[in-house]
């Protein structure tokens, strides 16, 4: 139960909402169908990213340990969703055990990711029924400025996006020892993830009549019912959540439907396009890093390395709605690792292994292409550096 | 421990000799509700059963899964694809509550009892004074799954499903016609066979009218889904929550990647379960209505 | 929890006093009793007992396990009580917590014997499948549905019940070659064991309401008590347990003869449960 307060409009602001809602008309000047302003910000680590939705703020963190799966899915790795409400955010949000509105959207966010699979679990498994990566991915709401829910997807989306877990290999006598490399010595993997599920929360508004998606905060006070749908750009539906409320007749659903598809459409591509930029620029500052007398050496993977990203480039703004299932885009990869190959004699520690991993991860989605580049240029680098990092190893 | 495949032979047999004879597919769901195979053993409506028999169904998992046998198009238990479960509404189960039912769904049951309209306990609770504050709890009990497992109280999922049943209850009751005062409805599962929310919505619907509380439509709930696979097979799932005179959608929860034109098929499948489910809990509520006559004219 | 006016309260006390209570029944008298077997199919034995507007279903679900290292001849019996908010909100959340616990203690006193088991109302070396190896550990549910007082009464005759009305499958043992391994069992789908219940008490619960004692107090009789003890007693007349609640002390020769007369009381009331429960099984 909600013990806590929550903002409460006057009579008078609620009037002046609703009515200016039947006029088309939002208080921050939006009109009913535009998210306001998102802005995602990486941190310095891999798979943490901040997401500005207006007021909204939710940061993301993935992370990622070795754990023994469930026993009814022994070649599964584990993805869960943990929320941090912090006071801070709202004066509404009490420390200590979560509310109902914080079960609900950690429960939301984490069925349209995991019910429609978007990530491969299959991947991250290491030994069946022994070792299996456990992904969380957590999320702290910094500030409640409405709509919740679709930040916070966002969040976890650009998160698990960026999220770089570490190679690990299976060896010893049994073939039971797993041995976790440290990310200077082997780079550490991408997920794999098949589409990007948008959640867009519609609220409604006068007896179910009006709707608007995106509610800031003063809106969500107002509306008489909520409802996120949790959608790709292919039109998949991912997940619906309408937990009660004003009812609204199916052909308004169907309606929404069909608006918040075209809506993660467009999420989708700024989300890519920001992860796209941000793992170029992180492979950038890797090549900054390289002493003079390497750059001149490996001359090759610089130019590689641009080529590859003003293409990436040029497949975003060609195919602005591209969908993280598609697999046409394979001959431009394949052109990478070629050039990768004309490279490799010069670099002592390239290995085989990780270009037939590239390869395989090749084609999954966009993401997990774009990183291939940076990828074939730390593998570069690597030798000249070597920062010391706790092994994270487990027997 | 019971394997399952012999489980599920063991349900198919009685189905497969004699085949029993069927409707046509196009009649509507609420005139085929009958018992299933489950139902009958459950709850021992068939006499030719022996008691070693029956004892036979017992500490048993339902099946996993329920599908569509491609040989006959029936689903495990007996069903039609489009088959609704067997119905049954009792109101006035719990004596001490102001209102109270019992609601199953096959072999899905719970009891839902309503207290109040009385005085708001926790003042800090009370969000405003122009509405009355509904409260709602799910509960399961340990012996509801097939297998048994302590779960703690107010877990994730219970409090999820806890508030869902309020704002849907919600949107059919009229709260500013009780300012502050305050309605607890309290659902308690006793067996979990698929689709526990939508039995709790209905039993909470049935349990509110018995209450008396004035309710500006009846909120039924049915889940559906295309593939046939049930809840606990952990295929695609559409819940929806209706108000069938107003003809509105207030739940909709669905997991699973499903294209946007299957979805809507699916969602007019539990839209249509929903209305025959308010046509039998109308008939439950005037038959009630009867009987409460009958005494009074005694 | 019950709100009553004085007025009631009087009524309640004086009533109690002129054995006519408010219900029309004597001071001795159980409400009407009522029994269904078989109501929750997925339990291997299940009862649902009514007394009056007092409610409870239990549940008895028999899995495979593994004896403890202490008793390696014996199985394990647990129990646990859960009281349902659909039985009066202020079991709301946490709230039952306290009270099903005090529930559950008693039970478990009456029904469990000592810590080595001995003197187990269920006869816990019948529950044995290979000595250190298989056992049966039997789960007892109690969940309190509808609550009009004497719920420990309601809970025990539902156990005892839920008890006679289960089946454990039979169990064949395949020994391997050698006994380190661990044994094959193959549980059987036609033959079931039936318990004992011949030794499993009931509970008559004896509630103090100004000098004069009741059975089966209703939950406003209940408030007015000041002390009450519960008495369990099996078919031969053998006392099992004994818990007194409520503050005010009591003589001991009132408790000799409150344990006199809860033996005399049990004896129709095992009768009854016995027919009810005949009834129920034909029906079922």
């Amino acid at each position: 139960m909600d013990h806590h307060q929550r903002w409460h409009p006057t009579v008078n602001e609620r009037e002046f909402i609703e009515r200016a809602l039947q006029s088309d008309l939002r208080v921050d000047g939006r009109r009913p169908f535009d998210f306001r302003r998102l802005k995602i910000l990486f941190g310095r680590e891999d798979g943490s990213a901040e997401v500005q939705l207006g007021d909204t703020r939710v940061m993301g963190y993935a992370t990622a340990q070795l754990v023994q799966p469930y026993k009814d899915r022994p070649n599964e790795g584990t993805l869960a969703i943990f929320t941090e409400f912090s006071p801070m955010a709202d004066p509404a949000f009490e420390p200590g055990r979560p509310g109902e509105s914080a079960i609900e959207l950690g429960r939301v966010v984490d069925r349209g990711l995991r019910e429609s699979r978007a990530v491969d679990m299959e991947s991250l498994c290491v030994v069946a029924g022994k070792h299996v990566w456990s992904v969380r991915v957590d999320l702290h709401i910094l500030d409640n400025g409405g709509n919740l829910i679709d930040a916070a997807n966002i969040a976890a989306l650009a998160a698990l996006s960026t999220f770089r877990r570490p190679e690990c290999t299976v060896g010893g006598e049994d073939g039971q020892q797993v041995t976790v490399h440290d990310p200077e010595v082997r780079d550490p993997l991408p997920l794999t993830i098949h589409h990007l599920p948008i959640a867009v929360t519609f609220a409604y508004f006068g007896e179910g009549n009006i709707m608007v998606i995106d509610p800031t905060y003063k809106e969500e006070a107002v509306m008489g019912g909520r409802m996120t749908a949790t959608i790709n750009s292919n039109g998949d539906v991912c997940s619906i959540q309408k937990a009660g409320g004003e009812g609204v007749m199916s052909s308004v659903i169907m309606q929404c439907l069909r608006i918040a598809s075209v809506k993660a459409a467009d999420i989708t591509s700024k989300i890519k396009n920001e992860v796209n930029s941000y793992t170029s620029a992180k492979a950038l500052q890797k090549v900054k890093r390289l002493p003079a007398s390497a750059l001149k050496k490996d001359n090759a993977p610089d130019v590689a390395m641009k080529e590859s990203s003003d293409g990436a480039l040029e497949t975003q703004s060609t195919k602005p709605s591209s969908d993280g299932q598609q697999i046409d885009k394979e001959p431009p990869s394949v052109v990478e690792d070629n050039k990768q190959e004309d490279v490799e004699p010069m670099l002592s520690e390239c290995n085989p292994e990780a270009q037939s991993e590239s390869r395989l991860t090749a084609g999954g989605s966009d993401e997990t292409q774009e990183a291939i580049s940076p990828k074939s240029l730390k593998d570069a680098v690597k030798p000249k550096h070597k920062i010391k990092k706790k092994q994270h190893s487990k027997s | 421990m019971p394997l399952s495949p012999r489980r599920l032979t063991a349900s198919l047999a009685p189905l497969h000799s004699p085949p029993p004879p069927r409707q046509p597919p196009s009649s509507a769901p609420q005139k085929t509700r009958r018992a299933t195979t489950h139902e009958l053993i459950a709850g021992g409506g068939n006499p030719s059963l022996s008691r070693q028999q029956r004892l036979g169904e017992r500490g048993r998992a339902p099946p996993a899964m329920e599908y569509v046998n491609p040989l006959t198009g029936f689903r495990v238990d007996g069903r039609r694809p489009n088959e609704m479960r067997q119905l049954k509404g009792e109101v006035g189960v719990v004596a001490r509550a102001d209102g109270s039912a019992l609601f199953e769904m096959g072999n899905t049951r719970v009891i839902a009892a309503v207290y109040g309209p009385r005085e708001v306990q926790n003042k800090g609770q009370q969000v405003n004074s122009k509405d009355a504050l509904v409260r709602c709890e799910y509960r399961m009990a340990d012996f509801s799954t097939g297998d048994r497992r302590r779960k703690p109280k107010g877990d994730r999922r219970s409090t999820e499903i806890s508030l869902v049943i309020r704002q849907t209850m919600e949107a059919s009751i009229l709260t500013h016609l009780m300012p502050r005062s305050q309605i607890d409805i309290f659902v308690q599962v006793l067996q979990a066979d698929g689709g526990t929310r939508a039995a709790c919505i209905n039993a909470a619907t049935l349990a509110l009218a018995d209450a008396g509380i004035p309710m500006r439509d009846i909120v039924t709930s049915c889940s559906a889904d295309l593939n046939y696979i049930e809840d606990s097979a952990g295929g695609p799932d559409v819940t929806v929550g209706f108000l069938t005179k107003m003809d509105k959608v207030t739940l909709l929860q669905m997991d699973a990647k499903l294209p946007m034109d299957t979805f809507e098929t699916v969602m007019d499948l539990a839209i249509e379960g929903c209305k025959a489910i308010a046509n039998y809990i109308r008939e439950v509520l005037l038959e009630n209505t009867r009987r409460l006559e009958c005494q009074r004219d005694h | 929890m019950v709100g009553l006016s004085e007025g009631e309260k009087h009524f309640i006390r004086g009533g109690i006093a002129q054995d006519l209570r408010t219900d029309g029944r004597r001071r001795l008298q159980f409400r009407a009793i009522s029994v269904e077997t078989g109501v929750i199919p997925q339990a291997n034995g299940s009862a649902r007992v009514r007394l009056g507007a007092t409610e409870v279903i239990a549940t008895v679900k028999a899995e495979l396990g593994k004896p403890s290292i202490l008793h390696p001849d014996k199985g394990k019996v647990s129990i646990f009580v859960d009281c349902s908010p659909t039985a009066a909100p202020m079991f709301e959340g946490r709230g039952s917590e306290e009270f099903s616990a005090e529930l559950c203690v008693a039970l478990q006193r009456c029904l469990l014997g000592g810590k080595s088991g001995a003197g187990a109302a269920i006869d816990l070396s019948s529950l044995i499948v290979v000595d250190g190896k298989v056992c049966w550990d039997l789960y007892i549910d109690g969940l309190v549905v509808s609550s009009d007082g004497n719920l420990l009464d309601a809970l025990a005759a539902a156990i005892k019940v839920a008890l006679s009305d289960t089946g454990i499958p039979k169990v064949n043992v395949s020994l391997s070659a050698t006994t380190d391994q661990e044994p094959e069992v193959n549980v059987s789908d036609e033959e079931f064991l039936q318990f004992d219940t011949s030794s499993v008490p009931v509970i008559v619960t004896l509630t103090k309401v100004g000098k004069h004692y009741i059975v089966d107090a209703t939950s406003e009789e209940e408030s007015q008590m000041s002390s009450a003890v519960s008495v369990s007693v099996n078919r031969h007349g053998q006392i099992r347990g004994l818990t007194k609640r409520g503050g005010a002390g009591l003589d001991p020769s009132v408790i000799f003869d409150m344990i006199s007369v809860a033996k005399h009381v049990s004896r129709q009331f095992i009768s009854v449960l016995d027919s009810e429960t005949l009834a129920a099984e034909a029906a079922e």
